[in-house]
């Protein structure tokens, strides 16, 4: 009887996750094995139902609390992504890309990892961005006489460096995750001022192994098309793109995540902060581009661009006063010139914003964006009320202590403990989605790894690229099937496996990489922040 | 317009007309409220939770009917008598999250108008901030029935996508008994205690300047509840028909979105 007691969490982990495979949606499966476990619990004496009765308080205080607003970001982020998807942003700069790099042998791919990247960091929506560079790409790259293996490798690969390249979505919900580990080990510890580990940390430590996975991918294309060239041949040069188009293409959607990303790894803005002007600033780049309609009378593409113009010369404002600047500084600071050139800003900006939603609004778009929002919001946040009933009664039934005498039974101490949980969530990754393991797996295993004194954005990096790599392992990985689904027949299912392997090694080798030199991902937070 | 539309309209109407009376009785609506609305809630409440308790018997009719009509013929009322549940659970859960869509647009609006605020003007109002706040808890909680209509919520589809048709509707039937209706009735039973607390005092927000509708709020998460044991019922009934090889209503086209 002891040991069934002592075994039950383990049975509860693997009776969810075999219930999880009969394909029932997520959210709800977790917690109806929860409450199973929760019943045999209350027949054994091990489970108290006055528990239940914390859960609508738990839902509250989890979701709905003003101190929560970090989780915000994560709907403003989806506005932002599928806003940018909507108005055609990856095609034009596949096209412009493309053009400007193919005529070089292993230029298409390069450009795809280019625009995987740079999509990766607008959007973060790992399937969107497969599909559609699947969609848009692969065609060309085969007719131009690319391997199919190395096409579709270079593909997948790029669509998941999403989940990687900050500002993802992936991150949102794991800094938040981790943050609360952090504070809980500490309380634990007995730590009474706890030191606080934010989103931002974590974008910033994520972007330079991410950055290092763009050039690693882009290396790979070189030595390819050195050494191997019949498999990544040149375009013939005719399909020429003027700068003009190039820069129509690059420069908006660069502007946006360079604004989004910068506020939120100065400092300067939170990431839900940023992720709403970033949403609005997409606003005006689809309300610019003809999104969903086929006339767009060139005042109008005018009024949106200056709106995104004045969105711009607001932040450049703001940052250029406060640079060396001893405390926050106003507008009402600055004089009575800078007033009226504000006003002027935010007049425009807001002339933009009105123009853009109402055209985006006949033509549909805009209903459709606010939809899928609404729909991905309640996907995630459902799935994580789900699992707080899921954990709620795992650590009333001791499954915390399990699994840290387990992970501290792991030979090699800390390093065997981070090994252990890396090769599980591995495994997890192979069936689950990064939410489900985020929510679930992350709250059991973080706060005992940082009580052995792991460090917080190393851990959430480290998982953040385990992940990624789950994803595009072969046979199982979610990025290989969204591939499948939108690959021509006569890409066999093998070549894309062939295809994906050589990234699966880049990716081991970042991660012994950032595991080796820790700094990869902590020094760029360490320097921003202190 | 789209559906929803009009229930968010009708709504912000009746939101303007309140907030109108209130300004032109100087604060004659909200005394008004303070000292009737938490009986009339208990009152109502009350009532709501008895027609709930009645009913709860007739949600296992998919079940049933699922299970007996694998093997045996069930006479037709039974069929038509879940069609119709379908159609009005479906219209009515496409409206509700038809107008929670907007919630999207409001979150992004409102953020936009905090960011310019306080970063270019310094200056911050915390009724704004916590705005977003109700708009994103309202958007993911009236959302959740429509996107379980629309497939939206996601499956482990290792097995499932390989399954024959029937077999997933197995899998939705039972899933839904096992899974979905528990967990949203333990949201209800267990919101009872904390729903007359929050009601009787018209819990507002712990800040002086701040929005003082907490209590509408956390009556959110039971109406949470409710909305997905209906949808749940809705998706068990279809179910059902799948398993009793009946033909099922048609579903609404489903939306893209994937993370």
């Amino acid at each position: 009887m002891n040991l069934f007691i002592e075994l039950l969490p383990f049975l509860m982990f693997f009776a969810a996750f075999a219930a999880l495979l009969r394909g029932y949606p997520v959210a709800f499966t977790l917690a109806g094995v929860a409450l199973v476990f929760a019943v045999i619990g209350m027949a054994i004496g091990e489970f108290d139902p006055i528990h239940f009765r914390a859960f609508p308080q738990r839902i509250y205080g989890n979701l709905m609390e003003m101190d929560r607003s970090i989780l915000v970001a994560v709907p403003l982020f989806v506005f932002m992504g599928v806003m940018l998807e909507k108005s055609k942003i990856a095609e034009e700069l596949l096209e412009a890309m493309g053009a400007l790099f193919g005529t070089m042998r292993g230029g298409l791919g390069i450009s795809v990892v280019i625009v995987g990247g740079l999509l990766a960091a607008s959007t973060g929506i790992v399937g969107a961005t497969v599909v559609t560079m699947g969609l848009l790409s692969l065609p060309t790259m085969l007719k131009r006489g690319y391997d199919p293996a190395l096409a579709t490798g270079t593909i997948a690969a790029s669509g998941t460096l999403g989940q990687i390249i900050p500002p993802s979505i992936v991150l949102v919900l794991l800094g938040d995750q981790i943050s609360n580990a952090y504070q809980e080990a500490q309380r634990s510890q007995g730590v009474f001022s706890p030191d606080i580990v934010s989103v931002g940390d974590l974008f910033a430590g994520a972007l330079v192994p991410g950055i290092l996975l763009v050039g690693l991918y882009i290396g790979y294309q070189i030595v390819m098309a050195i050494f191997k060239p019949e498999s990544a041949p040149a375009a013939p040069a005719g399909s020429q793109v003027s700068i003009g188009q190039l820069l129509h293409a690059l420069v908006p959607p660069l502007a946006l995540i360079t604004g989004v990303l910068g506020s939120i790894l100065t400092g300067l803005a939170t990431p839900t902060e940023a992720a709403g002007v970033g949403a609005v600033g997409a606003t005006f780049i689809a309300g610019a581009r003809n999104a969903g309609s086929k006339t767009n009378p060139r005042l109008g593409q005018l009024v949106s661009y200056l709106g995104l113009a004045a969105l711009l010369g607001l932040i450049a404002l703001v940052v250029i006063a406060n640079i060396g600047a001893e405390r926050r500084l106003y507008v009402t600071d600055l004089g009575m010139a800078v007033g009226v050139l504000t006003g002027a800003l935010v007049a425009i900006t807001i002339l933009g914003a009105g123009w853009s939603l109402v055209r985006l609004k006949r033509s549909g778009v805009l209903d459709d964006v606010m939809s899928s929002t609404g729909l991905i919001s309640a996907m995630v946040f459902v799935i994580l009320i789900g699992a707080s009933l899921f954990s709620l009664i795992f650590r009333e039934l001791g499954g915390d202590d399990t699994v840290a005498a387990a992970l501290q039974a792991v030979p090699g101490g800390v390093f065997g403990a981070v090994a252990v949980v890396m090769l599980v969530m591995f495994i997890l990754g192979f069936f689950l989605d990064f939410i489900e393991i985020t929510f679930v797996v992350v709250p059991i295993v973080a706060p005992i790894l940082l009580m052995m004194g792991v460090d917080p954005v190393w851990l959430g990096v480290m998982m953040a690229m385990n992940l990624q790599t789950s994803f595009l392992t072969p046979p199982f990985g979610f990025a290989l099937f969204y591939l499948r689904g939108v690959a021509p027949k006569t890409v066999k299912t093998t070549d894309i496996y062939r295809g994906a392997i050589p990234f699966v090694i880049i990716q081991i080798l970042a991660i012994i990489a950032v595991a080796v030199f820790p700094w990869l991902a902590t020094g760029l937070p360490e320097w921003l922040y202190g | 317009m789209r559906a929803g539309d009009k229930l968010l309209l009708v709504l912000v109407g009746l939101s303007l007309v309140l907030l109108g009376l209130d300004m032109a009785t100087g604060g004659g609506v909200a005394s008004f409220a303070g000292l009737h609305l938490p009986g009339f809630a208990q009152a109502v409440g009350g009532w709501i939770g008895r027609v709930g308790l009645w009913l709860s018997p007739l949600l296992l009719l998919p079940l049933l009917s699922g299970i007996l009509g694998r093997f045996v013929g069930l006479p037709a009322p039974v069929w038509s008598v879940q069609r119709r549940a379908i159609a009005i659970i479906d219209t009515l859960t496409l409206s509700i999250g038809g107008g929670a869509r907007w919630f999207a647009l409001g979150l992004v609006l409102a953020t936009a108008i905090i960011v310019i605020q306080r970063y270019v003007f310094g200056y911050a109002s915390t009724k704004l901030a916590e705005s977003v706040i109700y708009m994103h808890a309202g958007l993911f909680l009236f959302a959740s029935a429509s996107t379980l209509l629309q497939g939206g919520h996601v499956r482990v589809d290792v097995f499932f996508a390989k399954m024959s048709e029937r077999g997933r509707a197995w899998v939705d039937l039972l899933g839904t008994y096992l899974a979905l209706i528990p967990m949203s009735a333990l949201i209800l039973w267990s919101s009872t205690g904390y729903l007359n607390s929050t009601w009787r005092i018209l819990e507002s927000s712990r800040e002086s300047d701040g929005l003082a509708f907490v209590f509408v709020l956390k009556t959110a998460i039971p109406v949470f509840a409710i909305l997905m044991i209906l949808q749940g019922a809705s998706m068990a009934a279809r179910a059902a028909m799948t398993v009793a090889n009946q033909p099922s209503p048609a579903l609404p086209d489903a939306i893209e979105g994937e993370v």
